[in-house]
């Protein structure tokens, strides 16, 4: 059986999880290896959880909330923003990809956007190929 | 909740829409297996009306203490199931739901046996976080059906009155001695008659509807949050209200300190209105704005054309000297050019000016060094904002722009709303505006304010972030961070301690992941919670 990444999805309530509730209101077929863990906001997603997700095996996280401006929460976004990139330092000096974590904005009304994304991301995590290898081809 | 958790899981098949593509009983049997579940079964429609009572009826006979639902997304369904599970006698907020339509049936159609796996896993999840919900409590604080609005202007009039219509106690507090604020300039005008007639109306109404008003007074300090404030004033009196609508205004820029020998639109309005006809008349704008820092003030371009169409009427010269034109009213570019036709001459002008002995002189860019004669020389003075707004804001922690307007919780979406619920902004204090648009903001702002007063009860929801007072060492990056001002440090019996007010906690969670001593928990995603969902996923089998 051919390999697929296992994959942590944070979706703020109010935009990306919605944006994902579009994707499938209006069918739009993308790969299935992602799983959503709601959270209300994307300010909620603590770089640690990230880090954790990796620890347990997770070959890829993306976080995804409202576009600039349009948190529910003002600016829970902007915040994650600097968490995720701290995250992302953390994640090369151990040397894993950092690619492996995506931040993204995705709006309530980008269904398309959702599932086009989770399966690039999705396919790009296929190339890298399992979390294990990061350390020795990079 | 008492004793262990018992977790119930009901997987929908939403008649084909999901079974067609999900392996319902394979979902259901791989639940099974999981620890603490001691109840699964399948329904066509979980959501039917018949469903919900057997789940219902379940609860109770397995006397199930959470309950995880497999069906569609939560953000449409939640509140039905939540009901349910009020109606089977236990709390609400035990429910975590899984959507396996939205993410599994529906998008992963060519891959049946991904998608089950998928939901099975999403189910893992949902258990997971399930065994570690909490019972929450939804609060109800009662409204004061009062409202103070701050300032005394157009704005704060137009609110004032359209509430106690309505039937709200109503209170203005206003900082000078009089009511009207920049339309008490433009009183005695002349050319703009709409604004005395405006103001009369205004006042006549506010004082048929029992309106109280306040003069020479100001805003000491607020406490409390929507649905009961209580707002202490500058004369030692309190007041309470269930909304505080803010509506401080703008103040004209002083013309004497921007162009020697100028006077201001203001000025020129009242010697309009004392008769004056001058013969030879110029108009410099945008002074003492679109400066850098300062933006356009949009109404003075249509107030000096106004001026100008007026002394052409009364058989003088008007020229107006302008960087750009801005007639964006209703109205004002049929009005342009009714003074082009009129003879009002337009010259543009985008640097100094020299008024001495009787003439003005400047260069313009399209018709060179010129020379006006000039009896008077009227600056269309822009609009700044109030000198209150910084204090204000302070006392009501409500955020103000780079320009020192105050700035609304969103554009578009919540115009005249700020962020912290039950406070609202109209008229210039938000950026400088015409009459219209002041009447229609005031009025906006109390139909806001009264969908609040109009109840007797606010239900706060109980997902919010609660500090761990034991832990928490008052470092204040809570605080910090906090946009809805809801986490405060204060010294609680003689101990720094960080509160977060439910009332104005918005339950985003962004705070519980600043708090370096893992202080905060979000509650409904305590980072247990999240973290359990992580391990049941990745630390299962896949
Ligand atoms: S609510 Fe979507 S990012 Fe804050």
């Amino acid at each position: 059986m051919s390999w697929s990444p296992r994959i942590v999805a944070f979706c703020c309530n109010w935009c990306a999880y919605a944006g994902a509730d579009l994707a499938g209101i209006s069918r739009k077929q993308y790969s299935p290896d992602t799983r959503i863990l709601r959270v209300m906001c994307s300010g909620r997603v603590d770089p640690a959880m990230v880090l954790r997700c990796f620890e347990q095996g997770a070959d890829g996280v993306m976080v995804l909330g409202c576009h600039p401006g349009d948190c529910h929460y003002l600016s829970g976004n902007e915040v994650a923003e600097g968490r995720i990139e701290s995250a992302g330092e953390t994640l090369s000096l151990l040397g894993i990809d950092r690619r492996r974590l995506l931040l993204k904005w995705i709006s309530a009304s980008e269904g398309d956007l959702f599932a086009r994304t989770a399966s690039e991301f999705a396919a790009m995590l296929r190339e890298l190929g399992p979390l294990g290898g990061d350390s020795n081809s990079s | 909740m008492k004793g262990a958790p018992r977790i119930g899981v009901f997987v929908c098949r939403c008649g084909t829409n999901i079974a067609s593509v999900v392996d319902v009983p394979s979902v259901v049997s791989s639940a099974k297996s999981l620890g603490k579940v001691v109840h699964v079964e399948e329904n066509l429609f979980s959501c039917s009306e018949s469903a919900l009572e057997e789940i219902a009826r379940t609860i109770r006979r397995e006397c199930l203490n959470r309950v995880v639902v497999a069906a569609c997304s939560p953000r449409t369904h939640e509140p039905i199931f939540q009901d349910t599970l009020a109606k089977a006698g236990i709390n609400p907020y035990l429910l975590e739901m899984v959507n396996i339509r939205d993410q599994c049936s529906w998008v992963h159609k060519a891959d049946p046996v991904e998608a089950t796996r998928k939901a099975s896993e999403l189910v893992r999840m949902g258990v997971a976080k399930a065994s570690l919900l909490e019972p929450l409590e939804v609060s109800a604080v009662p409204v004061e059906r009062k409202a103070v609005v701050v300032g005394g202007g157009t704005a704060g009039l137009r609110a004032a009155a359209d509430l106690a219509s309505m039937g709200f106690e109503t209170s203005i507090i206003e900082k000078s001695d009089r009511l009207g604020g920049t339309l008490l300039s433009y009183r005695e005008a002349g050319v703009d008659l709409e604004s005395k007639a405006v103001l009369g109306n205004l006042i006549r109404s506010i004082e048929d509807n029992g309106v109280v008003v306040r003069t020479g007074c100001t805003v000491e300090s607020v406490e409390g949050s929507v649905g009961s404030f209580k707002v202490l004033l500058s004369n030692g009196e309190s007041l309470v209200a269930g909304a505080i609508i803010l509506t401080p205004g703008g103040s004209a820029v002083a013309a004497s300190q921007e162009v020697e020998r100028a006077i201001s639109s203001l000025d020129f309005d009242r010697m309009l209105g004392g008769g004056s006809s001058p013969s030879h008349v110029s108009f410099i704008q945008c002074v003492g704005v679109r400066n850098g820092d300062r933006g356009c003030s949009r109404f003075c371009c249509l107030k000096s054309l106004l001026q100008a169409l007026e002394v052409r009427r009364r058989g003088g010269e008007a020229s107006i000297l302008y960087r750009d034109l801005m007639f964006y009213q209703r109205g004002a570019e049929e009005l342009y050019r009714e003074a082009c036709e009129a003879g009002v001459r337009f010259f543009r002008c985008d640097g100094p000016i020299v008024f001495k002995g009787g003439r003005l002189r400047f260069s313009s860019p399209i018709d060179g060094e010129m020379s006006l004669r000039t009896d008077v020389l009227v600056a269309g003075v822009g609009i700044v904002p109030s000198d209150s707004i910084p204090e204000l804001s302070r006392i009501l922690k409500v955020p103000m722009s780079s320009e020192g307007f105050f700035l609304e919780k969103h554009p578009k979406l919540a115009p005249v709303e700020f962020a912290t619920d039950g406070i609202f902004v109209a008229g210039c204090a938000q950026y400088p505006c015409d009459l219209r648009e002041t009447l229609m903001q005031g009025s906006a702002a109390a139909a806001k304010a009264a969908s609040i007063l109009s109840r007797k009860m606010l239900q706060t929801s109980p997902l919010v972030c609660v500090v761990d007072e034991e832990r928490c060492r008052a470092c204040g990056e809570c605080e910090a961070i906090c946009k809805f001002g809801a986490a405060r440090v204060s010294v609680e019996s003689g101990r720094k301690v960080s509160r977060i007010n439910p009332a104005l906690c918005k339950g985003c969670g962004t705070c519980a992941v600043s708090c370096p001593s893992n202080a905060i928990e979000a509650r409904g995603f305590t980072g247990r919670q999240i973290d359990e969902a992580i391990a049941a996923l990745l630390g299962g089998t896949g």
